[in-house]
């Protein structure tokens, strides 16, 4: 049955928002519940665990921003508009008579306008969340470098690639 | 300035940040799932394990990380039951997502080993 569904689950916004949302809490509440058996009292452990997390928000942002990014609707609008842009060319190359020429341009207008408008709700959507440079060099926060050495030699990278 | 402050200070700048190579959270990720499918949580502890607190990663930055992975069919995720019996998305890799993790090895390899001969001769 999932099996079925679970596609379409993918069209409600709202609930792979929540999903996002409850992916977060679980992560976060597995890391208090850690800190607790640490005799961290619940506040501390609380804090604790999202100084672990990292930027809660940011990370939602960024997690919803990807989510949005790859919505079932928003890909078959932009086929059904490129649909629309090729139709309204070859109306416009195989008809000569002016009424059904003029039929094509609209379909053609319909096509661009139609792009730009999505690429405007992307753009607008994503000005307040963080771009993540994809250039750029994950950052992250060590006690020692990458090449930190184990007694095999081994950089920390290469031990998780050899665990088993 | 308080006391806290001050040790929170010292803790702050004896940290060193270090830069990682775009693509190797993405490694890791893909070689953690290699064993068996787990949720967030499980991935972030499996590396910590690994690597021993050697790497400090910030197991937030997973996430976007995961959802790109599953964006470009590396990895499919389905929501499960935990350990603990709570609801927790299940991340798996996929055939492309093995394939990936072949190449990205490969790549892995083949770099650490020159600049490693870098080092040696330099």
């Amino acid at each position: 049955m999932n099996l079925l569904i679970g596609p379409f689950r993918r069209f409600d916004s709202r609930r792979v928002h929540r999903e996002i949302d409850e992916e977060l809490q679980f992560h976060l509440d597995l890391l208090t519940e850690e800190n607790c058996r640490q005799n961290l009292s619940w506040d501390e452990a609380q804090a604790t665990a999202r100084e672990q997390f990292g930027n809660v928000a940011q990370i939602r942002d960024e997690c919803i921003r990807i989510a949005d990014r790859n919505h079932p609707a928003i890909w078959a609008l932009k086929w059904l508009l490129a649909f629309v842009f090729v139709g309204g060319v070859l109306v416009r190359v195989f008809s000569h008579e002016f009424h059904v020429t003029r039929v094509g341009d609209i379909l053609m207008e319909i096509g661009v306008l139609g792009r730009l408008l999505l690429y405007l709700r992307g753009a607008t959507r994503s000005r307040n969340l963080k771009e993540p440079d994809d250039s750029a060099p994950l950052k992250l926060t060590s006690h020692l470098t990458l090449t930190a050495y184990d007694q095999s030699g081994r950089t920390p990278v290469e031990r998780v690639l050899s665990s088993k | 300035m308080h006391g806290g402050a001050i040790d929170r200070l010292k803790t702050q700048m004896t940290k060193v940040r270090t830069d990682l190579m775009q693509g190797t959270l993405e490694l890791l990720i893909l070689k953690t799932l290699s064993r068996a499918p787990m949720h967030g949580y499980g991935i972030a502890q499996r590396i910590h394990e690994a690597v021993d607190d050697l790497l400090k990663i910030e197991d937030g930055s997973l996430y976007p990380a995961l959802y790109r992975m599953e964006e470009r069919g590396w990895i499919a995720s389905e929501w499960g039951v935990s350990e603990n019996n709570r609801r927790a998305k299940f991340y798996r890799l996929t055939k492309a997502g093995r394939k990936r993790l072949a190449g990205e090895r490969a790549n892995w390899e083949r770099v650490s080993q020159a600049i490693g001969r870098i080092l040696e001769t330099a």
